[in-house]
């Protein structure tokens, strides 16, 4: 009798102790999560006007991808591109999306034209659509951040949120395994990239696959959190192949922009800052506050050294046969990705360099080194 | 005398003390030791579902990130330094100067080039070129100003040709890195940079070219790139220091820099594992650090390196150029990494260690001090539990224990005077309860128990040698179990037994008491009682032991089984027994009843004990007149009584014999009442038949000598009349002498057919058509005040029957209805189909089974008292007046439905009329059924008839009637004459043979000639009927027969059937 009462009483003091731990260390339940929804469903998306009169190109930019954000805020407000698409009885309009994917799925619904992605959906949307690639945007990297300092075999058994079907899924799958993890050792969660660093800071998740500018916001809401690994990704820009073929002209002035913003952005860190607060103009729009930086930080994440560069051209050694896209390729190729009908030469048909090289070589043309920018109330 | 305890004094210490201490040792020592080995492991593990992650994860960490921010200093002072360079041919590319330069020397080279002119001649001209030759002395400045360059020069775009550069003797020599220039104007990029190993000197440099474009006059052309700067810096000279200051790294701390491909970009520190010396540029690396940082990843990995050492290494990615990315790595070797975490986890566990000891010290000091003063008073208990009482525990020490001591030994010492008092009174018991035992062994030996102890929480079973020896074994031989008791039951009993152990043990029943057979060990079969109780639980309820006896109860049960047997036997006796037997005492009062009697009384047995019997049986208040008890009380003998009971409408026979004791004294009786109704019934039905069959005898005897006398005085009256004339006055007195000897022979044939000595010519015949036919005569008969009915069953069935007699039934039972219904009334004639079944046969003579047509003949007439009607059948009983009637009707009726094989019963009430109930035999027949005879005339003949017959008279009237029907006719008076005329005559045809002769009769006659001729006509004639049994006996010779006496026409009919048989 005695005994049982004891056993009970600290059974219901282990119970009560949890209880508190729990509630002190303020985990919360992973049902609190939002959990990846198909792009179509994004209540954001539906405010969206596509003009489907072919008078006006829409373009997939996605803000909250550091520096392509940047360099799309740029175009968006340059007033030479406006003029020279208005020459060719054109106007252009972009639209912000979460990640690459969101943009491939409305340029297969035919509602945009085009799109800055990373090298992952620019492979996933070039294995099942007729798309042209012509030039990159930059090369920075994804990241796994983690709420301290650990291997990525430590990760065994931890709870991991990713944005499922971006670059950094991949990067993440891919860090896993070249330290010999199996997806079976660890606990993958589904999330938006918006809701990662608060679900690291707040103890749901022990580490997340991301890109900037989500882990410069982790590294700032949790002290101790690292970002255990990084990997190399492209910034890629593709049209669809029927714009690329009938407005050929308005494809090379859009590139034309690109290298535009690159060139201003590059040439003045106040540029920077100021694309920076344009981006933040947008992203507010989103309704993701949390990934938001203040100029003056975005600015300096970018110019530092080592970690983003802009790419204009497509890089010849990533191109080449076992190059770093024909990997990609075959990386998600292995995890059914694509579908294994598809060969990584008809995908390498849809990469042309060339165009980018042309435009670069012909800056008078196309009004490389000139800069007419709304800047509006700054 | 008593002494104090002191932990001095003990010679050995008490077991108890010791593990007292012990036990507080070990609980002091597991809760100090548990709290710092919990301590420990949070200290180094972290505690679960909090942030604190413990020592080792930081110190892991801090490790990791010493690594990582070693790497990324590295990185970013690599990217510095090569922005450096950058920014150094970026700058000089832009130059006015060079670009002007340039400009000019690639459009002469390009214009001579295009001219035709040698390599030579172009070189010779660059050498003499004042523009080249201050191109060339601008680029040594800068290389002196910067010092880390090996080389600079500047390449035309088209050619590739060196316009100028730091080496004097390259001048106008195609450049070694052209088509590195090339491929950078060609993919538009300005600026490229990679390692190159020098295809002269074999040194590496680190080659970075830009495009240099010259100044064009017109603004409106595109600028094109004419030639290139190239910057060339020996990667040894510069990177190696760079790198290898091994500030943060360790003693094997070491970084490597590889190209996109692995390739070496710098010297290693060690020899790569299976190869010689690396070179740079040219041996490539494929451990996993280096691999995955020349692809671009970034990152920290513990695994082996290019030597095969286990190494914690940082990797990262060094974006040179858009076009080249290097990999840089920055290694430890594992075992210095975790060092500081191995030595932290080595001083933790010597804390720790420590601490237990000092832990177990502590606690054994501390148990001690507890545990000493427990130790005194436990010694001091135990001298008390061996029985001392003078010791006394030591005082002092703290308070409590002062209070103890003292307290334990004032105990002591009242426990020394109970225990005195105790002894004396324990001895005084233990011998009461010895002799008690003696006693009780006693009793348990001389009523042959046997004892039995179970205890089911250890399944332990004991048993005594006399339980032991029922089961048939030694006491020692076998060790009593539960499922060896189980086993031992008798299958059939077993499932009973055990559960009814089972329930006892489970509390549902208060004991447990159960008769049952065993299984000895010889395999004998022994009847056994048990009985036992569950004498103490535990806490739950649980029974924790049973004990009980057992008893061989074997000849008691098989004594019982035989008691049981008999009663059985003659319960079974008793009830079989179909009378009515009770057992009575000296009261009449009933004591047991069979069964027959419950069910013959409709009262059940357990409703007839203890009544009278005089109430049961005779449903009366006293005994009746008649009662055998009564007279038995009187006599002691056994006595009967027949009674009429009405109750169970029927005669019963009563016969009581006394019960006596051993002296003699009648102390009850026993009763038996058989019904005797059907055997009274059966016996009255046979002395009628008795009689009748006397009275039948008689007539019979008389009835042949009256027919022959009657046979002749009709024969001469029929003659004598024949020969008068019509108006003799002699025909009327002729006339009357033969009606009267007609009346006569009609009274002989009315005796014969009461005597049954008539033989009824049976054919099938519908009593429907008989009754139907009757009808006109039974109307003139009966007067019209009586009312004629017919109730005449459709489909009835036919009988077997003489309806000329049947008819002479109908008319006697309707000429005595007439009779009884002098005022009128209603005659009732009935058909029926009815089938008697063997209950009613069992009390009527004569009667089988079967199909029956029943004739109702009934009256509503005054009807028969019951003293006439038992005599209705007998011959000459008439309630007639004189003359009125012969007394012969019933009794020809009786005898004609006996001949039938037919029962007659009569049923009657004074007042209430009469019922005749006929049952005759139904046959199955599809045989036409009889119809009435009509009128023709006697047949006639001319063969030749022999007339055999003792009587004369009679022979002549034959011999007269044969005659005139046209035959031949010889006579005989006797067998033997008739045999001698039957020789000597061939022409005889036919015999006709009086049955009852002297000397020889008409059987033997009717052998002797159907000896002489088989084929012999034999007519028999006869005053008697023969039945068939007795035509039989004549061997089936005579072809006819004639009853006499015969009237002329009978005769004639008779001759001429047996003659046309041929």
């Amino acid at each position: 009798m005695k005994r049982g009462l004891v056993a009970f009483i600290l059974a219901v003091a282990a119970i009560a102790g949890i209880v508190v731990l729990t509630v002190w260390t303020g985990t919360k339940r992973p049902t609190d999560q939002k959990i990846a929804e198909p792009p179509n469903l994004h209540t954001s998306y539906t405010k969206y006007q596509f003009d489907h009169s072919g008078r006006t190109v829409h373009f997939g930019i996605q803000p909250l991808w550091m520096p392509a954000g940047n360099i799309a805020e740029v175009m968006s407000r340059d007033a030479i591109l406006t003029q020279e698409l208005g020459k060719l009885g054109l106007s252009i309009r972009f639209h912000a999306f979460l990640k690459g994917d969101d943009i491939t799925f409305f340029v297969k619904k035919g509602d945009l034209q085009g799109g800055m992605v990373g090298d992952v959906p620019a492979l996933l949307a070039a294995a099942v659509l007729d798309i042209l690639i012509p030039a990159a945007t930059h090369q920075g990297f994804d990241h796994i951040v983690a709420s301290r300092e650990l291997l990525i075999r430590d990760l065994k058994g931890k709870r991991i949120g990713y944005p499922y079907g971006s670059v950094s899924h991949r990067t993440l799958l891919e860090a896993l395994a070249s330290d010999g993890v199996t997806e079976d050792q660890v606990s993958l969660i589904p999330q938006e990239v918006t809701d990662l660093p608060d679900a690291l800071a707040g103890g749901f998740i022990d580490a997340f696959a991301a890109w900037e500018p989500a882990t410069m916001a982790a590294l700032s809401k949790a002290p101790t959190a690292s970002a255990i690994h990084r990997s190399r990704h492209l910034g890629l820009v593709y049209f669809t192949r029927e714009f690329a073929t009938n407005h050929s002209e308005a494809m090379h002035r859009i590139l034309a922009a690109e290298i535009r913003a690159v060139r201003w952005l590059t040439a003045d860190r106040n540029n920077l800052a100021r694309s920076c607060k344009w981006v933040a103009e947008r992203s507010l729009g989103r309704g993701t506050e949390n990934l938001v930086m203040s100029p003056d930080k975005c600015s300096a994440a970018i110019a530092e050294l080592g970690q983003m560069q802009f790419v204009l051209v497509i890089p010849e050694r990533d191109l080449r046969a076992g190059g770093y896209l024909e990997r990609e390729f075959e990386f998600l190729k292995s995890l059914g990705n694509i579908s294994s009908t598809v060969v990584w030469t008809d995908v390498r048909k849809k990469l042309d360099r060339s165009i980018m090289t042309e435009i670069l070589a012909s800056p008078l043309k196309y009004r490389v080194d000139e800069f007419r920018y709304e800047l509006g109330d700054d | 005398m008593r002494r104090n305890m002191s932990v001095g004094s003990r010679q050995s210490p008490p077991r108890g003390a010791l593990r007292l201490r012990w036990k507080l040792v070990i609980g002091f020592g597991l809760v100090f030791g548990i709290t710092l080995v919990l301590l420990f492991a949070a200290t180094m593990w972290g505690i679960p579902f909090t942030r604190y992650s413990g020592t080792y994860a930081a110190d892991r960490s801090e490790a990791i990130k010493d690594l990582s921010l070693v790497a990324d200093l590295k990185k970013e002072g690599l990217l510095r330094w090569l922005e450096e360079r950058k920014n150094n041919v970026r700058r000089l590319s832009n130059d006015e100067f060079v670009r002007s330069s340039v400009g000019q020397l690639a459009q002469s080279v390009q214009e001579k080039t295009k001219r035709g002119e040698s390599a030579e001649e172009i070189r010779q001209d660059l050498l003499r070129d004042a523009t080249a030759d201050a191109l060339c002395r601008h680029l040594n400045l800068v290389m002196k100003i910067h010092k880390v360059f090996r080389k600079i020069e500047a390449t035309d775009a088209a050619t590739g040709l060196i316009l100028a550069s730091t080496e004097e003797a390259a001048l106008g020599t195609l450049s070694p890195e052209r088509s590195f220039v090339e491929r950078m104007v060609g993919s538009g990029q300005d600026l490229a940079m990679e390692v190159k190993k020098d295809t002269v000197t074999g040194a590496a440099n680190l080659v970075t070219s830009h495009t240099v474009i010259a100044p064009e006059a017109d603004t409106m052309k595109e600028p094109r790139a004419s030639g290139a700067i190239t910057l060339y810096i020996g990667v040894d000279a510069f990177l190696g220091p760079l790198f290898q200051t091994g500030a943060g790294l360790g003693q094997s701390g070491e970084m490597v820099l590889v190209n996109h491909d692995g390739t070496i970009l710098m010297s290693l520190k060690h020899r790569p594992f299976g190869a010689a010396e690396a070179q740079i540029s040219e041996h490539r690396i494929t451990a996993k650090p280096a691999a995955l940082a020349a692809r671009g990843k970034e990152g920290i990995v513990l695994a082996p390196d290019y030597r095969g050492v286990p190494v914690v290494a940082a990797y990262r990615y060094v974006p040179v150029t858009p076009e080249e990315g290097w990999g840089l790595v920055v290694k430890m070797d594992e075992d210095e990494v975790f060092a500081r975490l191995w030595n932290h986890i080595f001083y933790l566990t010597l804390i720790g260690f420590v601490g237990l000891i000092g832990t177990g010290i502590a606690a054994t000091w501390m148990a001690g001090k507890v545990a000493r003063p427990v130790e005194n008073l436990s010694s001091a208990a135990q001298e008390v539990t061996q029985g001392n009482f003078d010791v006394r525990a030591q005082t002092g020490g703290s308070r409590e224990l002062e209070v103890l001591s003292q307290a334990f030994n004032s105990m002591v010492q009242r426990i020394g005077d109970w225990h005195t008092n105790l002894t004396e009174e324990v001895q005084a018991r233990t011998q009461a309860l010895q002799e008690s035992e003696e006693r009780l062994g006693l009793a348990l030996k001389g009523a042959q128990l046997g004892l039995w102890d179970y205890s089911p929480q250890t399944g332990e079973v004991v048993r005594d040698q006399r339980a032991a020896e029922i089961y048939g074994y030694g006491i020692d031989e076998v060790k009593p179990t539960i499922e060896l008791w189980e086993k031992s039951i008798h299958p059939a009993d077993r499932l009973r037994v055990t559960k009814a152990f089972r329930e006892h043990l489970e509390g549902v029943t208060p004991s447990y008491e159960e008769e049952y057979r065993i299984v000895t060990k010889s395999g004998q079969e022994k009847w056994v009682m048990s009985r036992g109780k569950v004498v103490t639980r535990d806490e739950d309820g649980s029974p924790t032991r049973v004990a009980g006896t057992l008893v061989d109860i074997t000849a008691r049960k098989i004594a019982e089984e035989e008691v049981i047997r008999a009663r059985d036997e003659w319960q079974r006796t008793f009830d079989a027994v179909p009378e009515l037997i009770m057992i009575l005492d000296s009261q009449r009062r009933v004591l047991r009843a069979n069964k027959a009697t419950a069910e013959i009384l409709g009262i059940s047995p357990e409703e007839l004990a203890g009544g009278q019997c005089f109430q049961s049986l005779h449903c009366k208040q006293a005994p009746p007149e008649f009662c055998p008890f009564t007279k038995m009380l009187a006599d002691g003998k056994g006595h009967s009584s027949e009674c009429f009971e009405e109750k169970l409408g029927g005669f019963f026979e009563i016969t009581v014999w006394p019960l006596k004791d051993s002296n003699d004294n009648i102390v009850g009786a026993v009763q038996i009442a058989r019904d005797i109704t059907k055997s009274k019934s059966l016996q009255e039905q046979l002395v009628r038949a008795q009689k009748m069959e006397a009275v039948g005898n008689l007539a019979g005897g008389i009835a042949h000598d009256f027919n022959n006398i009657l046979q002749v005085v009709m024969g001469y009256t029929e003659l004598l009349q024949a020969d008068k004339i019509e108006d003799n006055p002699d025909l009327a007195d002729l006339g009357r002498i033969r009606d009267a000897a007609k009346r006569g022979a009609d009274l002989v044939k009315r005796l014969l057919t009461v005597s049954r000595k008539v033989e009824p010519e049976f054919r099938p015949t519908s009593l429907n058509h008989l009754v139907d036919n009757l009808e006109k005569l039974l109307t003139r008969t009966i007067p019209r005040t009586i009312t004629i009915q017919h109730r005449l069953q459709d489909g009835l069935r036919p009988v077997n029957a003489d309806p000329a007699q049947i008819e002479q039934v109908l008319l006697n039972l309707a000429i005595n209805a007439r009779d009884a219904m002098p005022d009128g009334g209603t005659l009732t004639i009935e058909t029926a189909n009815v089938e008697l079944d063997q209950e009613y046969c069992d009390t009527h003579l004569e009667v089988t089974p079967g199909q029956y047509v029943l004739l109702t003949v009934s009256d509503s007439g005054l009807g028969i008292d019951k003293q006439t009607l038992v005599r209705i059948f007998e011959p000459f009983f008439t309630t007639k007046k004189a003359g009125e009637g012969t007394g012969l009707g019933l009794a020809m009726v009786y005898g004609i439905v006996k001949q039938h094989g037919g029962q007659i019963t009569c049923y009657s009430e004074s007042g209430r009329g009469t019922t005749f109930k006929i049952y005759l035999p139904a046959i199955e027949t599809k045989t036409e059924l009889s119809a009435p005879e009509k009128s023709v005339a006697p047949p006639r003949g001319t063969e030749t008839i022999l007339l055999v017959d003792d009587e004369e008279h009679i022979r002549e009237l034959g011999a007269r009637i044969l005659a005139r029907a046209g035959y031949t006719v010889l006579t005989a008076s006797s067998g033997k004459q008739a045999l001698e005329l039957y020789e000597k005559d061939e022409t005889i045809s036919l015999t006709v043979i009086d049955l009852i002769m002297p000397v020889m009769d008409g059987r033997q006659c009717l052998r002797e000639i159907l000896e002489l001729n088989p084929a012999a006509r034999v007519l028999i004639a006869s005053g008697h009927s023969l039945t068939a049994h007795e035509i039989d006996a004549m061997g089936q010779g005579a072809k006819g027969f004639v009853t006499k006496p015969y009237d002329a026409r009978h005769l004639l009919q008779a001759v001429r059937e047996v003659l046309d048989k041929g």
